[in-house]
């Protein structure tokens, strides 16, 4: 009788930690898949970062999306996330997240 | 086997004993994970954005923090093999750094500002040309002095005055001694023009670029 009393509080405590475990394992496992489908979301959206050239008639501007917009210089500067400047008068030399890698 | 864990549980100090082991495993199991899944997490919220443009001989390598994870460049990997070591204050987001490189720049090492142990390698983006679009209803003109033909270089300084004369769909006159480069705008039509130590086209249509070099006799 005795040993059987044991055993069910051994069960039970077996019972308990696997409960507990298996709650933390998904409070612990949840953060990443999270920061999985943010990372994915995140690529997706630098994967079409573009910027565009124009005049107008202060000079020659580089615009790139949530209405960034800034002038473009014989120096690099920064578009957003791009970087651009003026090669010329007509040209502009640019590097953008949706540009494929280097090298 | 499961006849020796009855009988060790079904005296107390056994039982105790299973339970410590049972209790041991289970938090240590729980800690690795947790440490790996926190790594992980981390990891994935490191979101470093390199980019490269040849400039002035060299290379201009930019790498910005786009996330809200701050993190340090530790590394630039040049495509001759060799690598850069740097160690930059925390970029936080939208920060940018930026370095001059001789020779390519084609990846980057960045670490975690919280946890320095954990990094990520990106690669570097490449650049691309693009041309600086005119506006539909204007004709950009450039003027400038330099020359494929040396001598031409030369009689174009800073000391010639030029002028232009515009008219057709619109009209104005402008002058100068160097370069410049403006819109003529508003324009929904053909444009003739008279230079003066000038040498480019006669006419214009809306919407294009044209060039004049400047020349002194």
């Amino acid at each position: 009788m005795g040993s059987r009393g044991v055993s069910s509080v051994f069960t039970a405590v077996v019972l308990a930690i696997a409960v507990a475990v298996g709650i933390a394992a998904v409070a612990i496992t949840w953060p990443m898949i999270k920061s999985n489908f943010d990372k994915s979301s995140w690529s997706g959206s630098m994967g079409l970062y573009k910027i565009g050239f124009t005049y107008t008639k202060s000079g020659a501007y580089a615009y790139a999306q949530n209405n960034v917009v800034a002038e473009l210089n014989d120096t690099p500067g920064f578009v957003g996330y791009c970087i651009a400047y003026k090669y010329n008068a007509t040209t502009a030399i640019y590097s953008c997240p949706s540009n494929q890698p280097a090298g | 086997m499961s006849q020796i864990l009855e009988e060790l549980i079904a005296e107390p100090i056994g039982l105790v004993i299973a339970m410590v082991i049972l209790i041991a495993g289970a938090v240590g199991g729980l800690y690795s994970y947790w440490a790996y899944a926190n790594h992980v997490t981390l990891q994935n919220y490191l979101w470093p954005i390199a980019e490269v443009v040849p400039y002035k001989g060299g290379y201009y390598l930019g790498v910005v923090n786009t996330g809200y994870e701050p993190f340090t460049i530790k590394q630039i990997y040049l495509s001759n093999g060799l690598t850069i070591s740097v160690n930059t204050k925390p970029l936080t987001h939208n920060q940018w750094f930026t370095e001059t490189t001789n020779q390519l720049p084609i990846a980057v090492k960045v670490c975690s500002a919280v946890e320095p142990g954990i990094c990520t390698v990106v690669p570097v983006h490449g650049w691309a040309m693009a041309e600086v679009g005119v506006p539909l209803d204007a004709i950009l003109v450039v003027v400038e002095g330099s020359s494929t033909q040396g001598w031409l270089l030369l009689r174009g300084s800073g000391n010639c005055p030029w002028s232009l004369t515009w008219y057709g769909w619109a009209g104005n006159s402008i002058s100068g001694t160097g370069n410049l480069t403006f819109l003529i705008q508003p324009v929904y039509g053909e444009v003739h023009f008279i230079p003066t130590n000038l040498i480019g086209p006669s006419k214009a249509s809306p919407g294009s670029v044209v060039v004049f070099k400047i020349f002194c006799t």
